[in-house]
């Protein structure tokens, strides 16, 4: 099966080679993307140097979008398997043959990543961890099935899966628990299994301010709707 | 019994001489609203001509232009809608419709922001991919080359 790595990068020289080298380390062979979403320092030239295909939008699109980048580009290179996974090295990419596993034996559609099954214990900040049990306490009731990590963007997900994930529904910015839900109503299967995260190099987050009020906002509107709306 | 032409007076009458504390349009007023509904219009309509507007938006505007036309000057129909809508001044129906379209505007720009973000995406991820495709090819045949 073809697997590919996509890595969806926006300023993040500082971690980007090291992260494609523990990939390399990990499993080699593999082609490795990285979707540098309009960063203004050098990630895009040290991604290159570290031998991984860049695919460079020319301005921020957000990180839905820069997924769905690696989706479109996997779906033109014809991959069966891809695996996302983070530019600032908060995933530990040992995992990967973890995730990818029960997707090539077609167990799973999609393979999330969690840090809250027992593996390691990383901590959260008070706020973002009481977002998390919220919004996977309402994934979980709305899906039918145990999620304990919808925010974790450490995944595996099949051809099927990222080609639905290619179309317009899917949302340019934050995309979680609102995807998990709109993919288990188009019949995907979803499974989490357990992942080591590190905390993260430095102290960038998507997630503060008034982005955080917006997340919030975005996602219970993103959810509600999802849940009325006719996935064809 | 009156007749339509009295009853027309009557309304004059009472526009003009009786005191109601602003709420009727006054024909000042009333041809000022035309003279701008009218150059509203015009105005449109020489945008669309220059194609500087596109007709898919100009639709609204010119609904705009002729509804405050309608209103503004259609003495019958300002108190018909102060009337229904329990208003007390035929002014804040005037208001109250301005506002309502000035939001109808910005929901239908809204909507068509949301369709060029859309478009604009999926172009720039586009664009990428097909970057990176002429970047390999070139990189293989200069290679073959040598």
């Amino acid at each position: 099966m073809k697997v590919l790595i996509i890595i969806p990068a926006l300023n993040e020289e500082a971690s980007i080679s090291r992260v494609i080298e523990e990939i390399r380390a990990g499993v080699a062979n593999q082609e490795i993307v990285v979707v540098n979403d309009g960063s203004t320092d050098g990630t895009a030239v040290e991604a290159e140097h570290s031998g991984a295909t860049v695919l460079s939008h020319h301005f921020n699109l957000g990180y839905g979008a820069t997924l769905q980048t690696g989706y479109k580009y996997a779906l033109h290179k014809d991959y069966d398997v891809l695996v996302q996974i983070d530019a600032d090295g908060q995933h530990d990419p040992s995992y990967i043959l973890r995730l990818i596993e029960p997707v090539c034996e077609n167990r799973a559609d999609v393979v999330i990543g969690s840090r809250f099954l027992g593996e390691g214990n990383y901590e959260m900040p008070f706020a973002r961890r009481c977002g998390s049990i919220i919004f996977s306490k309402i994934t979980t009731i709305l899906t039918g099935q145990k999620v304990t990590d919808p925010t974790s963007g450490f995944r595996a997900i099949s051809r099927k899966a990222f080609a639905f994930c290619a179309r317009d529904i899917y949302p340019s910015d934050f995309p979680d628990a609102d995807v998990l839900i709109m993919l288990k109503k188009a019949g995907f299967r979803v499974i989490e299994v357990p992942v080591k995260m590190r905390p993260s190099a430095g102290n960038k987050t998507m997630h503060s301010g008034l982005r955080t009020v917006y997340y919030v906002f975005k996602m219970f509107l993103s959810i509600f709707v999802t849940v009325f709306r006719e996935i064809l | 019994m009156f007749s339509r032409c009295s009853f027309r007076f009557l309304l004059l009458f009472f526009a003009k001489y009786y005191d109601w504390g602003g709420a009727i349009v006054s024909p000042k007023a009333r041809i000022f609203i035309g003279m701008v509904s009218v150059l509203l219009i015009l105005f449109i309509v020489e945008m669309v001509r220059r194609r500087k507007l596109r007709e898919e938006f100009s639709w609204l505007w010119l609904l705009a232009g002729f509804t405050a036309l309608v209103v503004g000057e259609w003495y019958g129909l300002q108190l018909f809608l102060t009337r229904i809508s329990g208003a007390v001044s035929s002014l804040s129906i005037i208001f109250f419709l301005s506002i309502t379209f000035l939001m109808a505007v910005c929901i239908h720009m809204a909507t068509k922001i949301s369709l060029l973000m859309t478009q604009v995406k999926n172009l720039t991820q586009e664009l990428s991919i097909l970057q990176n495709e002429v970047k390999t090819r070139s990189a293989s045949s200069s290679q073959s080359a040598r």
